[in-house]
């Protein structure tokens, strides 16, 4: 067992635990900042802007993901 | 035989394995997204093929891992690749039969453990790196996915109450989103076990043909060490998108129907969870298996909603599945290598008896044919009488019909609504819209 590269392992834990948590938080706000409030129709723009800044926040860890992935990027 | 046709034969049949992998674990990306209805069944796995090769194409840390880890390659022949992919192929095309979530990644694994095993003995195994890269990730890989797919699932679910309008919409979207990486990755972490497995084959031909005749350098030649040929790479990810596209409806049948039922934020957990795992453990060169980190998802995402409607039974059988894969492969593929390892007529006799084995279990499998038509049918009708067995229930009166006379109005079963989960297809076309299913504890009505 000592071959066994531990941190390595917590390191995937962690990340997956992380990355999950994170993205399905900003996923769930900016499901929130869509929402419309009260009677109105539409979401206010500010709060649709919100929306679109929080998945593009989502975008950009997945696409750093991806990044640390491929190797001929690093 | 001579050593290139035998190399090409065993080439041959690691692409068979590839097509296998890829319909055995078509599911793993695209089951829960079939299940909500975010994906028709024929269009997932087009974009589930198209991913997977397209992760195939970009990373070869888990293909050097197969190729120069798990076994020591100087000691493997040809013969010890085919007989590792025979005990494969069989094992998959058992658990597809059955419609069980296996890993095609232990079956690999185990085979070719078994098969280096009865040819190289113990010294040909490297123990403590199938330990590390391999068992140890299996173990906790599921758990992990399942805990991550828990809590993304109760956040997703707070969110979607405190905002339902239209959250079904967007959770629909980001599923669609999301199982598409999970195919990306499924592409990444899979299709490079193949190529692997090429690549050893390549080393094996080429230190056989070298003792031969020191001087030869085949064109396909592959020195100990090194990553796959640009052709193994383009050759494992097309297969493997062959095979997805082929879908393994069975398979997809129990990861989206037979564990939990799936509501559109659930899939998006768990399918978030899951490729974050596959990505991790790529990167750092762990042989995750997708199918156990997927499944570990499912059960968690069920356990976060509807813990009393996770199907312990099912999840029983996967989990019975999954401890048999390593060793249950690893006899198969110890025993073709044994035959193949006796000459010209034992390794015919190996591909003789896959080609038999593939055969039957088709023909079996045909008896119950599961395909994208009725992939999302659950496997059984389930009719929820919990109401009627606890507390009186209030008497549900049908203006439209007559008071039931004497003791059958009296029967709790005469007043109680039934929930049925499924119910079966009528044939009439104009019959088939559905009645507004009653709501679930949790779900979503918007």
């Amino acid at each position: 067992m000592s071959s066994v590269n531990w941190m390595a392992l917590l390191q995937v834990a962690l990340v997956t635990v992380g990355a999950a948590v994170v993205i399905a938080g900003l996923m769930s706000l900016s499901n929130w900042c869509f929402t419309p409030v009260g009677e109105t129709e539409e979401p206010t723009a500010s709060r649709k802007a919100l929306g679109f800044a929080l998945i593009g926040v989502i975008v950009v860890i997945v696409l750093f993901g991806l990044y640390l992935m491929i190797p001929y990027f690093h | 035989m001579s050593i290139e046709l035998m190399v090409l034969i065993v080439v041959i049949t690691a692409l068979v394995f590839d097509f296998t992998n890829g319909f055995h674990d078509s599911a793993n990306a695209m089951a829960t997204s079939v299940a909500t209805g975010a994906f028709k069944p024929r269009v997932a796995v087009l974009l589930a093929a198209v991913m997977n090769l397209l992760g195939a194409l970009m990373s070869t840390e888990v293909a050097k891992t197969i190729s120069s880890g798990i076994v020591d390659d100087s000691l493997v022949t040809p013969q010890t690749v085919f007989a590792a992919l025979v005990g494969a192929i069989i094992w998959n095309l058992v658990t597809w039969l059955f419609g069980l979530p296996s890993s095609s990644s232990h079956a690999i694994f185990g085979a070719l453990i078994g098969a280096v095993l009865v040819q190289a003995g113990m010294a040909g195994v490297h123990m403590s790196t199938i330990v590390s890269k391999i068992l140890l990730p299996a173990l906790v890989a599921p758990f992990v996915a399942g805990l991550a797919s828990y809590l993304a699932t109760k956040i997703s679910y707070h969110g979607a109450h405190n905002a339902p309008k239209g959250a079904k919409k967007r959770y629909r979207m980001a599923q669609r989103v999301s199982s598409l990486l999970v195919a990306l990755a499924h592409g990444t972490s899979d299709g490079q076990k193949t190529m692997g497995i090429i690549t050893l084959v390549l080393v094996a031909g080429t230190l056989e043909l070298q003792q031969l005749n020191p001087a030869a350098a085949p064109w396909w030649g592959q020195a100990p060490g090194t990553a796959p040929h640009w052709w193994v790479i383009f050759a494992a990810g097309l297969a493997i998108a062959l095979g997805t596209y082929s879908g393994g409806w069975r398979i997809m049948r129990t990861m989206g129907k037979g564990m939990a039922d799936i509501e559109s934020p659930q899939g998006f957990a768990a399918e978030t969870s899951a490729m974050a795992a596959i990505l991790a453990s790529s990167h750092l060169g762990f042989g995750l298996s997708t199918t156990h980190v997927v499944s570990g998802a499912v059960m968690g995402t069920g356990l976060a909603r509807t813990p009393d409607e996770v199907r312990w039974s099912t999840a029983g059988r996967m989990v019975t599945a999954w401890l048999l894969t390593l060793p249950a492969a690893g006899l198969v593929g110890a025993l073709a290598a044994w035959l193949a390892h006796q000459g010209t007529w034992g390794f015919i006799a190996v591909l003789i008896v896959l080609v038999a084995c593939a055969s039957v279990i088709k023909i079996i499998g045909s008896y119950n044919h599961v395909s994208h038509e009725n992939v999302t049918d659950s496997h059984e009708v389930k009719i929820l009488t919990k109401a009627t067995l606890s507390a009186p229930a209030r008497p549900v009166v049908n203006p439209l019909q007559p008071a039931l006379p004497g003791k059958i109005a009296d029967h709790p079963m005469a007043t109680t609504p039934l929930r049925l989960t499924k119910l079966k297809k009528p044939k009439n076309k104009q019959l088939r819209k559905p009645p507004e299913a009653p709501s679930k504890k949790g779900s979503i009505n918007v």
